[in-house]
């Protein structure tokens, strides 16, 4: 059963603000809308436009009509009650007509028309008019306190409480918590239909009687109703009946709904009486108008679809009588907001607007068995709340009128030919005027012509077109969200291997690591220009698929540099995107090092693993979760990357040798490889970099470097000594008294030395000619100087002898020998490092050697001294002496040194 | 009275304190004194404000010696304000906590939290010090104030010794501070203060021992002389108090003096009032009570006093008097019950026409809305809606207005007619019912009080159609009462003691029964008579004119051995069962048809004695 409504938007307001419950209150020409706003507006449906805006101190979060409807009491959340007469806003001065009123008008709603002052007031209602009483509840210190106020003069007259109970949480009931969404507590008076309402001025004795109410209570509240003086009676007593008390229902957001007589004295017991438990919050209490032939009843609706109504049926056959009895049901919740018809109720679910009918004849009235019975009996043993299946049956199911994110309703209205129009606030703030089907009423099946039923046809496929796109669109965002989870699942894994290995296993040997890396560096020869690239290599044996939006990170760091003009850093970052690395896969990117003759070596090259949350998540989401700030700052997320370091690794001078051979070379390492179109340009090269060495070198070489190498003259040179014993342990080197040939200590540390490097292999390839004693390397450095690495053996000292090795650097370029002589002091350091402990032998060696290092560095001392005398006490020295000066002690440093242990 | 803040007194304070704060107060000085209440208290909580910030403003350096009695003064002045919007906790903070800084500023020891212990050590401290010692005694003024709003009547006791040196010592202060440059201004003086709060403090005790029953400790306390200038109510609620333990103690003409002297104190006590109708009571001064209650209901009735056009006091007794215990002795019902109480008594003696007046009167209440305006009271003092109509009507045929009693019947009867069972089943002892079970839908336990109301309606119209001498109305009304009365049926379970509601529904049965008979008596149907006036007799033996009657239809049927035997059994048997608890309506009909008693105990001796003879 499917009707159509026409929906007519009339206005559009603010989307209403999420936590409070927005109200529209329909009367007469006048509509009234709170949005949570601080302002209410007037709309007029004469006119179709606003015509007052009222505007408040602080947010309204409730607001009702007076029961004569003149005057609207709005509860702001800071201050209490409000009360503006409505009236007032429609001056009804003469107005001109050609001004066609440019807006709205507004009000201020000054504190003088505070009524109460009570923050704590959840909702209230207004009986009697201006002459009546006005009744608050609010919720204080775990009771519901119901406050009685004179309407006149907001006089609080008195209050009583009902104390709070505490619910078992609903799951649905946090989500509203988490949405924000106040539970308020519904109030409607209920009369009995022989006793007139509450006069506005209370002396019967002095006013006209009111006309005799007919069926239609039109001239009650939107909240006030009759109900038939048998089922009154029944429900609150004799006492109430007898001097014709208003009572006050309540539905309280633990599903209570209880009753208070307005005014009852005396009476013992408390006078907030609970008639039933809903156990659900109450969003609605009302009566069915109800037609002529059927018995009226009291309808309350649950938020979560659960509906009671209450009517007279006779009692049991042992005591007879009239009993009030009980019909629950269920609709399918949530019910968002309720307004009553003639027959049934309107509801929103939020997701759909629906028509519920209550079948109002006799022949739905519930017989004693079918129905609960509620008599004195039953009191006495189990609880009365339970529901038959039966019972649901009553119920008939509702029909949808397919309007959606109706958030409140108001009306209805019904004209002269039986139509009926709701007023509806959407959730995105539009006020809209619903046009029931005709039929919807009677909750028949809609009748349509047939003109109309391919038209109808037509707009149903339509609908399925929409929904299934609807459909289909959320099916890929959910496909999109796991495809998401699925990846930050991965990323996590990664994470916490990584991270694992950096806070605990720090001493994980590389080999072991899940995913590791190293790097080499290699020369080659492109465009006749010789560069030295980087090849790192990432072997992925962990588990997990390095998939996209991982990045290899590599980020080259000079460990010291030239000062230049702006003395920043000269780190370089080069990012490598994954695409796809299986487990067990590698992954080599080479990256340029430096151009051949850029000398700012030794370079520190860290490796890492960096992941990019936004271009899985989007910017957006991101944002929110980096605003939620703690989890983000434990994964070291900034900005949305996930950075894992994996090694950090040197690559030195040693590392950016190239091997030439065991010879020195012909020719000058820097000769023309020739190809006639670069000859020109190598040779003045060629010649601008001797003259280079030239100048950095002692001043007085003269002739070529060739000259140089083979005369030794002009070169510099450092070496270290190392024991030969420290490096066959180390090593791995066959002690010397083993049988064959033993490879020679000599070449096995130049072996090992060059290992690393390029070109090692093919140098060891060539065999060792450098004899027993010594080995002797060329090489290429950086800056294409001609290095000669020399390893020879040695003995130290004179009473105990010590075999060791010394390992010299010669070379033109004083910077090639620092940073070969560093790069091979750190490499037996390292070597050093690795076998720390185990090395016990003869610790007592050359105390001489000790002695004369001392003597030697004394000696140095003094000569820096001197040196820097003549600079302290300004004599005019020419910078160029005192360079050679330190120069000179900075050789004499680096030669002798001590035997290294 | 020196209670009520008059706005010089919060001037004065600022004008004072103004080297530590621009003057605030100048914009407010030419308002007058013609402030509203409303204004008043606007104006209280804005000093409240203000002179928190100027006492954040000083205590936010550290305490020096010299500034220690301004400082002092202005945590009293503060304190004052935080009482006056009851932040008794904040109050009570700032004292101690300002104590403290006044204690390290002179370089004591920082004492203990138990109170008693924390006084003797900061008077032993700070009262030394001539200059220091009456601002230590106004704090220690305002520390009382606070324990009697928090009912803390154990430290006033324990301390009981340093309260009463107060008065010497605020004396004596007086001349110290006189002689200082800067006199920093108070806004209630201290011995004011201490004037109120030892009265209060007296109320306050002597309503604690009442409640345990310690009356003669209560009556000790409260006859301590209290100080002449104290305000009117406080010594009005003292007089009560001491009646109340006279009339305790067994002595209701003490007692009455007593409550007579409040009353004379403050006209407005009516506490005393409510009091001495109680002692009325007991001492069986029905004519008194009356009179009582005709004054009790005026002046309950009496509009609320105006507010004075002054601002509110700054401390109010009420306030420093929050026990339970009191406002429990001091109670008064509320106005409706006085009134119902007020006709009932009229109405049972002597005054009818009179108790009817207020018992229309009393209806006419409840009708309107004006109730709303008196307050609920929170004890059940009036009865169920339909009996106070059943008694109003009662009431109405004993003061020969039979057509009004109809009416209000009427009513009573259309009210409960469709709420009557077909037949209802008691069990004796009737279950009470579950305390706290949410759903009493339905009239539950009204079901026995529907049949009983509306059965007692149907026998006062029979009365009044008897009244009329329309047997045959009368006749069918009975049969009407009996037929209902007898839907109910009673399962006994051997228990002696009959519920009220039992009680009700026989003597119900007896009245109807008795009341049918003697109107078949008038109709001649004697047969019917005979059996309906012993059926009732059975029903409810106590039924005295159902006896008499019977002994004359006996007679009148020719069976006079047996009219005889009954008369002297009637005579004989002269303890008539109590009709304590019995409703007004259900008692024996003043209205009645008259049967000449005199006729027949003649008729009934002669017959007796010729038979002896």
């Amino acid at each position: 059963m499917e009707t159509r409504c026409a929906v007519e938007t009339w206005a559009e307001f603010g989307c209403p603000s999420p936590g409070t419950a927005a109200k529209v209150i329909w009367s007469g020409e006048d509509v009234l809308i709170c949005t949570g706003s601080d302002e209410v507006s007037v709309f007029n449906t004469k006119e179709l436009k606003l015509t007052a805006v009222l505007q408040f101190l602080s947010p309204v979060c409730h607001m009702v009509l007076s029961e004569d409807k003149q005057s609207v009491y709005a509860v702001c959340e800071s201050d209490g009650v409000y009360c503006v007469s409505l009236p007032t806003l429609h001056p009804r001065s003469p107005t001109p007509p050609a001004d066609q009123s440019p807006g709205p008008a507004l009000f201020k709603v000054s504190s003088n028309s505070l009524a109460a002052r009570d923050e704590g007031v959840c909702s209230l209602i207004e009986v009697g008019g201006s002459g009546g009483t006005l009744v608050t509840v609010s919720l204080r210190d775990a009771a519901w306190w119901f406050t009685l106020y004179k309407a006149a003069d907001h006089q609080k007259l008195t209050q009583f409480s009902l104390p709070v109970i505490s619910v078992g949480h609903h799951v649905e009931s946090e989500e509203n918590a988490a949405a924000g969404l106040v539970m308020r507590p519904v109030l409607a008076c209920v009369y009995s239909s022989d006793a007139p309402p509450l006069s506005s001025s209370s002396s019967s004795s002095t006013t006209t009687k009111l006309p005799p109410l007919s069926s239609s209570s039109s001239s009650l509240g939107v909240k006030h109703f009759l109900l038939e003086p048998l089922l009154f009676k029944l429900l609150f007593g004799v006492d109430a009946a007898l001097i014709n008390s208003p009572m006050i229902l309540c539905g309280l957001p633990d599903g209570r709904l209880c009753s208070l007589p307005l005014l009852l004295p005396g009476r013992p017991g408390p006078c907030v009486r609970v008639l039933h438990s809903m156990e659900q919050p109450i969003t609605f209490i009302g009566t069915t108008t109800g037609t002529n032939d059927g018995p009226q009843c009291l309808v309350a609706v649950g938020q979560w679809g659960r509906v009671v109504l209450v009517r007279t049926c006779e009692g049991g056959p042992e005591e007879g009588g009239k009993v009030a009895a009980l019909t629950e049901g269920c609709v399918s919740g949530p019910v968002v907001c309720v307004c009553a018809g003639r027959e049934g109720l309107y509801y929103s679910t939020g997701s759909d607007l629906l028509a519920l009918d209550f079948p109002g004849v006799r022949a739905a009235a519930p017989n004693p068995e079918e129905s609960l019975v509620v008599s004195h009996r039953e009191r006495q043993g189990q609880g009365q709340a339970m529901v038959r299946p039966r019972e649901s049956a009553t119920l008939q199911s509702p029909v949808s009128l397919n309007v959606c994110r109706v958030i409140a309703l108001a009306g209805p209205s019904h004209n002269a030919s039986g139509i009926v129009q709701l007023v509806a606030l959407s959730l995105r703030g539009r006020l809209q005027r619903l046009t029931l089907p005709k039929g919807t009423e009677a909750g028949g099946i809609p009748r349509l012509p047939l003109s109309q039923v391919g038209q109808r046809v037509r707009d149903l496929l339509a609908a399925i077109g929409d929904v299934c796109e609807r459909a289909s669109v959320l099916k890929s965002t959910i496909q999109s969200k796991n495809h998401s989870l699925r990846h930050l699942n991965q990323v996590l894994n990664v994470c916490c291997l990584l991270l694992a290995n950096q806070n605990s296993g720090e001493q994980l040997p590389v080999s072991k690591k899940p995913i590791r890396c190293h790097v080499v560096a290699k020369w080659s020869r492109l465009l006749q220009r010789d560069s030295l690239n980087l090849t790192c290599v990432l072997d992925n044996s962990s588990p997990y698929v390095l998939e996209r939006n991982w990045t290899f990170c590599v980020r080259v760091l000079p460990l010291s540099y030239p000062l230049p003009a702006g003395g920043e850093n000269t780190s370089q970052t080069f990012s490598f995107p994954f695409q796809k690395l299986e487990p067990g896969g590698r992954m080599e990117v080479s990256l340029p090092l430096t151009a051949a003759g850029d000398t700012s070596f030794p370079v520190t090259v860290s490796c890492s693993l960096t992941y990019s949350l936004q271009s899985l998540l989007g910017s957006e989401e991101l944002s929110r979760l980096l605003a939620n700030g703690d989890p983000a700052s434990h994964l070291g997320l900034e900005g949305g990357w996930i950075s894992l370091p994996l090694d950090t690794l040197t690559v030195d001078w040693l590392d950016a040798l190239q091997v030439t051979g065991t010879t020195p070379p012909h020719r000058d390492p820097n000769r023309p490889s020739i190809s006639p179109d670069t000859v020109s340009m190598d040779v003045v090269e060629a010649f601008l970099s001797t003259r280079k060495i030239r100048g950095s070198g002692r001043g007085d070489g003269e002739g070529e470097g060739e000259r140089m190498v083979a005369s030794d003259r002009g070169l510099f040179s450092a070496s270290i000594k190392v024991s030969t014993e420290l490096l066959r342990g180390t090593l791995g080197l066959e002690p010397p008294g083993s049988a064959g040939p033993s490879q020679g200590v000599c070449g096995s540390v130049l072996g090992w030395l060059l290992s690393q490097g390029t070109g090692g292999e093919d140098w060891r390839g060539r065999g060792d000619k450098g004899g027993q004693e010594s080995s002797v390397v060329y090489a290429r450095c950086l800056g294409r100087h001609t290095v000669k690495l020399t390893a020879k053996e040695v003995t130290v000292g004179d009473t105990s002898v010590k075999e060791a090795v010394e390992v010299q650097v010669q070379c033109s370029s004083m910077a090639a020998v620092c940073g070969l002589h560093h790069a091979v002091l750190s490499r037996v350091q390292a070597l050093l490092q690795g076998t720390a402990g185990t090395q016990e032998s003869s610790m007592g060696v050359h105390g001489l050697g000790l002695r004369q290092a001392l003597q030697r560095a004394q000696v140095l001392s003094e000569h820096l001294q001197e040196a820097r005398i003549p600079e302290a006490i300004g004599l005019g020295m020419t910078t160029e002496q005192t360079t050679k000066k330190l120069f000179s002690v900075y050789r004499q440093l680096r030669e002798n040194p001590l035997l290294i242990l | 009275m020196s209670f009520y803040v008059h706005y010089g007194i919060t001037h004065s304070l600022f004008s004072a304190t103004s080297q530590f704060d621009g003057n605030p107060s100048q914009q407010h000085r030419d308002r007058g004194d013609a402030v509203t209440r409303e204004q008043g208290l606007t104006l209280l909580k804005w000093c409240y404000v203000e002179s928190h910030k100027l006492l954040q403003k000083i205590q936010g350096v550290l305490a020096v010696p010299a500034h220690v009695q301004l400082e002092l003064t202005v945590v009293y002045n503060c304190s004052l304000f935080s009482i006056s919007q009851t932040q008794l906790t904040e109050a009570e903070h700032l004292l101690t906590h300002s104590l403290e800084r006044a204690l390290g500023a002179v370089g004591c020891d920082r004492p203990p939290p138990n109170p008693p212990v924390f006084w003797c050590m900061v008077l032993k401290s700070l009262g030394s010090t001539p200059s220091l010692r009456s601002c230590t005694l106004q704090l220690l003024c305002l520390h009382w104030a606070l324990w009697l709003s928090t009912c803390r009547l154990g430290h006033i006791q324990e301390l009981q010794e340093e309260l009463r040196s107060l008065s010497e010592g605020l004396g004596a202060g007086e001349v110290a501070v006189e002689k200082s440059a800067v006199r920093p201004a108070v806004l209630v003086h201290p011995s004011d203060l201490k004037d109120l709060l030892l009265i209060c403090t007296v109320i306050a005790q002597g309503a604690e021992l009442l409640c345990k029953g310690r009356c003669s400790e209560a009556l000790t306390v409260l006859q301590r002389e209290p100080s002449p200038l104290a305000p009117r109510e406080l010594l009005a609620q003292i007089h009560t108090l001491t009646g109340l333990c006279l009339s305790r103690m067994g002595r209701p003409h003490s007692a009455m003096q007593c409550y007579r002297k409040a009353l004379e104190t403050d006209v407005r006590c009516v506490c005393a009032l409510h009091q001495s109708i109680l002692v009325y009571r007991q001492l069986g001064n029905t004519q008194a009570e009356i009179q009582a209650l005709h004054l009790l209901h005026s002046v309950l009735m009496m509009p609320p006093a105006t507010q004075p056009a002054v601002a509110p006091p700054i401390i109010c007794p009420a306030s420093l008097l929050p026990g339970q215990s009191l406002s429990s002795l001091l109670s008064v019902p509320s106005p409706l019950s006085v009134l119902h109480s007020l006709a009932q008594k009229c109405v049972l003696h002597g005054s009818v026409s009179e108790g009817v007046e207020h018992y229309l009167d009393l209806l006419a209440a409840l009708q309107s809305d004006h109730q709303l305006s008196q307050g609920f009271s929170e004890a059940p003092s009036l009865p169920r809606l339909p009996e106070l109509y059943l008694e109003a009507g009662s009431s109405l045929l004993t003061a020969q207005r039979p057509t009004d009693c109809l009416a209000l019947c009427d009513e009573v009867i259309s009210t409960t007619l469709e709420l009557l069972p077909e037949r209802l089943l008691l069990e004796e002892p009737m279950e009470a019912s579950v305390p706290g079970s949410p759903d009493k839908l339905g009239l539950g336990q009204d079901r026995l009080g529907v049949v009983l109301w509306s059965g007692a309606a149907y026998l006062l119209q029979a009365h009044c159609y008897s009244h009329l001498k329309d047997w045959k109305q009368a006749v069918t009304h009975y049969t009407r009462c009996i037929n209902l009365l007898m839907k109910v049926c009673v399962k006994q379970k051997g228990c002696v003691k009959l519920e009220l509601g039992v009680r009700t529904l026989q003597r119900l049965k007896g009245l109807a029964l008795a009341g049918r008979g003697i109107s078949f008596t008038h109709r001649d149907q004697k047969r019917e008579s005979l059996r309906d006036l012993q059926l009732s007799l059975q029903a409810a033996p106590g039924c005295a004119s159902a006896g008499l009657w019977l002994t004359e239809v006996l007679w009148r049927l020719g069976r006079r051995q047996e009219a005889a035997a009954f008369w002297e059994k009637t005579q004989s048997s002269s303890t008539a069962p109590s009709l304590e608890g019995v409703p007004l309506y259900l008692l024996d009909p003043q209205t009645g048809p008259s049967l000449d008693l005199t006729d027949l105990r003649r008729r009934v001796e002669e017959f007796i004695n010729t038979r002896h003879s």
